[in-house]
């Protein structure tokens, strides 16, 4: 029986529901998803936006609902709610004044928390924006200490640093690197061939990343691993077609030794035969 | 007393949205551990498996036996799209580039990372997403490129070369971007194809497919190789849009004009009216905060006995509502057009429903997503309970109204409210509702087997969207209409 009578009271409370304002249901169409009462999510708290639109500011807040401009710097801008009458904008502050009588705003901010970087086994592969390379790169975070940017654009190493920072992938800014690279390669081009580049794509030896392109009908790849040795990364070079000599372009900036296997090097160009040019590897040592 | 009591308690639970768990079950499957659990791509293998990919950069595969997740690869920047080769290998659409994957030594995890397609620019502005990839029954790979936002302006090293047609590159840059913000256009492509649908052939050719897209996250190449994009509210989209995509179409966004070939002119400074021309209509529209206000991936739907829904549908899904929508096409004179109608609107989906699989026992797998937006995170697993809700399965066109099948009988004529509207294409930010406008049904009529409704009306007007609710239609036995708003774009009459 009391059962029943919490019915029979549940049907004068439905009713009273359409006393309140109706912004409610306009509320949760069109904010409830980034606006929750007392706690920052996507956008700010309903208790935060009552204190900065009291009752007289109602046309204030219908003015930037419709046009929203960027207040705070560590949110993103809210998207015009230009679709919704004016009418309707002033229900739905109407509802967040009533509904925010009396609350206060809660610490403890996003929805969810922010993700947190695994340990990952090294060697490391993974694409990036980095500093001083093309939007289109490749962080290398090798086992040994240290890391690399191979750029996919020119189709060649940019530079290496010490560190082992793996957290390397953000769509909004540049990658941070742990540590100023101590080598970076300068050239206008590494490799004496025409045209243009194009990137193929890599594959994994063993757990090592070779960089595969193509210039022209000639089929270039980058296999590149930790050294022996501490601070030594070993660029192993092989290319598929190539009937002609080869120079390599070594100008570099930093403190790091490079040796070569093969051919004779003078002011920074590595000259090689097109036999010596099929396979020939260099060995970058941190000093 | 007793029982009149308990009929408005029945009646009340039927009507209200809780409803959408009598009929389907809605659980959440535990991620992998170490990733960002917002998804990016999800997708059936052919052994049944779940390929998913995650904001951090990996794809898992989940087995549906062991209920165990496997590291199939990493290091991708932000894929937003996967699909399975004919091989097994799998092509994921990454913030650079299309790449395939393939696992030659068969260990389970890839060793080869293939780059299929980088043809197109990268400006490092933050709203530069690519979506797809989706296939053709010829193997061939879509995908879609978002345009830069001018929320931020661009990086200093690019990829591609920069479009020289308005506002020059240095005032994307650092303190002038500030300046000159306002002039690059709400959203706006500068680099190539930003904007553009491309084609990827299996070997990896890519031409450019159509243009006009702002953020065409939602890609899909239905079985009757039917190429479908959804579209987000903004600058020059009203309302979010779907769209039937055609090769060499404009689909209304100007700022990939630039890439038409012998284009010369500055699409800020095309007259609307030229703009209105060139445009293809959308097949749907979202009324925004009502339908959806970020739509995200169509999905065909599959055979009625494993999820309910008739076959030849598509199903989507928004970023902001907790609902999925369906979408019933028609062709009329030879353009596609139809109607959205809500579905599984229910809060314990939530919101962030991103991408969409069904798995080969008919169970729809939703990936979440939130990208600091509005959203959510983590899979969800929807299970038809193998109980047939009420539910409009056909929206047909007449000269003089529509005409509305159902999969079971109403027990009465449901109380028909029509309206039709539209929205402005201009180029501010979404648009309010234009000439919304009551009209009063000339005649309601019920078919005797409780299945067909004929709603007719004094005329139909072309480029209106129609909105005809079905309040209070239900069964005999008092199960509601599931989705009792029907929203069809009329882009051609009959």
């Amino acid at each position: 029986m009391k059962y029943l009578l919490s019915l029979l009271f549940v049907l004068p409370a439905m009713a009273q529901d359409k006393a309140l304002p109706s912004g409610e249901a306009k509320f949760a169409m069109n904010c409830s998803a980034c606006h929750v009462l007392a706690n920052v999510v996507v956008g700010p708290s309903m208790v935060t936006l009552a204190k900065t639109y009291p009752k007289e500011k109602q046309g204030e807040f219908i003015k930037w609902a419709k046009e929203p401009g960027k207040k705070n710097p560590n949110m993103i801008q809210m998207p015009s709610m230009a679709h919704v009458p004016d009418e309707d904008l002033g229900e739905i502050h109407d509802y967040i004044l009533a509904t925010t009588k009396g609350i206060k705003n809660k610490s403890g901010g996003a929805l969810y928390p922010k993700f947190k970087e695994p340990e990952r086994a090294l060697p490391y592969v993974v694409r990036a924006f980095m500093p001083d390379s093309s939007p289109a790169s490749v962080g290398v975070v090798l086992e040994n200490g240290l890391s690399l940017c191979w750029d996919t654009e020119a189709c060649r190493f940019r530079y290496t640093y010490v560190g082992d920072r793996t957290d390397l992938f953000h769509y909004r800014i540049l990658a941070k690197l742990p540590n100023q690279p101590f080598y970076v390669e300068t050239s206008e081009r590494l490799l004496s061939l025409e045209p243009k580049p194009q990137f193929r794509g890599y594959r994994l030896v063993g757990k090592d990343p070779e960089f595969r392109y193509s210039i022209g009908s000639y089929e270039i790849c980058e296999l590149i691993s930790a050294g022996t040795g501490d601070g030594v990364i070993t660029r192993q070079f092989t290319i598929a077609g190539l009937d002609r000599p080869l120079q390599l372009d070594l100008a570099a900036k930093g403190v790091a030794a490079l040796t070569y296997d093969k051919g004779t090097l003078k002011k920074g160009i590595l000259s090689l035969t097109a036999d010596e040019a099929k396979s020939f590897t260099l060995t970058l040592t941190k000093k | 007393m007793k029982l009149f009591l308990f009929s408005i308690f029945a009646t009340t639970a039927l009507s209200s949205g809780a409803a959408w768990q009598d009929y389907y079950e809605i659980q959440t499957v535990p991620a992998p551990p170490g990733v960002d659990v917002q998804i990016g791509g999800i997708t059936t293998l052919r052994d049944g498996r779940i390929a998913a990919c995650f904001n951090s950069g990996e794809i898992e595969i989940f087995s549906p036996e062991t209920k165990t997740w496997s590291l199939f690869a990493q290091g991708l920047s932000l894929p937003l799209g996967i699909s399975e080769d004919e091989d097994g290998s799998l092509v994921a659409m990454q913030w650079s580039e299309l790449t395939r994957m393939k696992d030659t030594d068969q260990d389970g995890v890839a060793d080869v990372y293939e780059t299929l397609c980088n043809d197109f620019g990268i400006t490092g502005n933050y709203h530069e997403f690519a979506y797809g990839p989706t296939r053709d029954s010829k193997g061939n790979y879509y995908i879609s490129l978002n345009v830069a936002s001018n929320g931020a302006g661009i990086q200093e090293n690019i990829r591609g070369p920069w479009m020289e047609i308005g506002l020059d590159r240095e005032s994307h840059r650092g303190k002038a971007w500030g300046k000159s913000k306002g002039k690059a256009g709400r959203m706006y492509s500068r680099v190539p194809y930003r904007g553009c649908v491309l084609k990827v052939t299996p070997q990896g050719r890519s031409s450019v497919f159509a243009y006009g897209f702002r953020s065409p996250n939602g890609i899909h190449m239905d079985n009757k190789d039917r190429l479908w994009v959804t579209d987000n509210q903004g600058d020059w989209r009203g309302t979010s849009p779907l769209y039937h995509v055609t090769e060499g179409g404009f689909y209304g966004h100007p700022a990939s004009l630039v890439w038409k070939k012998d284009w010369t002119r500055d699409p800020l400074k095309v007259p609307v009216a030229e703009l209105e021309e060139m445009r293809t209509p959308a097949a749907a529209l979202f009324p925004q905060g009502e339908l959806a206000n970020s739509p995200t991936q169509p999905v065909d739907t599959v055979d009625p006995e494993l999820f309910g829904l008739p076959k030849g549908e598509l199903l989507i899904g928004d970023m902001n509502q907790k609902q999925l929508i369906r979408f019933l096409p028609e062709e009329v004179d030879g353009t596609w057009q139809g109607t959205l109608i809500p579905f599984l609107a229910s809060p314990d989906l939530g919101i962030g429903n991103h991408r969409f699989t069904f798995d080969q026992t008919g169970s729809l797998w939703i990936g979440k997503t939130h990208m600091t937006w509005a959203g959510d995170e983590g899979i969800r697993r929807v299970t038809y309970l193998k109980k047939l809700p009420v539910l409009a399965t056909g929206v047909s066109l007449l000269e003089n109204g529509f005409k509305v099948t159902f999969n079971r009988a109403l027990a009465k004529v449901p109380n028909v409210e029509v309206s039709h509207h539209t929205y402005k294409y201009h180029v501010n930010y979404g648009s309010p509702k234009v000439g919304l406008k009551a009209v009063r049904p000339t005649g309601v009529v019920l078919s005797d087997d409780g299945k067909v409704l004929t709603v007719t009306l004094p005329g139909i007007t072309a480029r209106q969207l129609y909105t005809i609710s079905l309040k209070g239609a239900a069964a005999a036995n008092g199960e509601p209409l599931m989705g009792d708003v029907l929203r069809y774009n009329v882009v051609k009459k009959r």
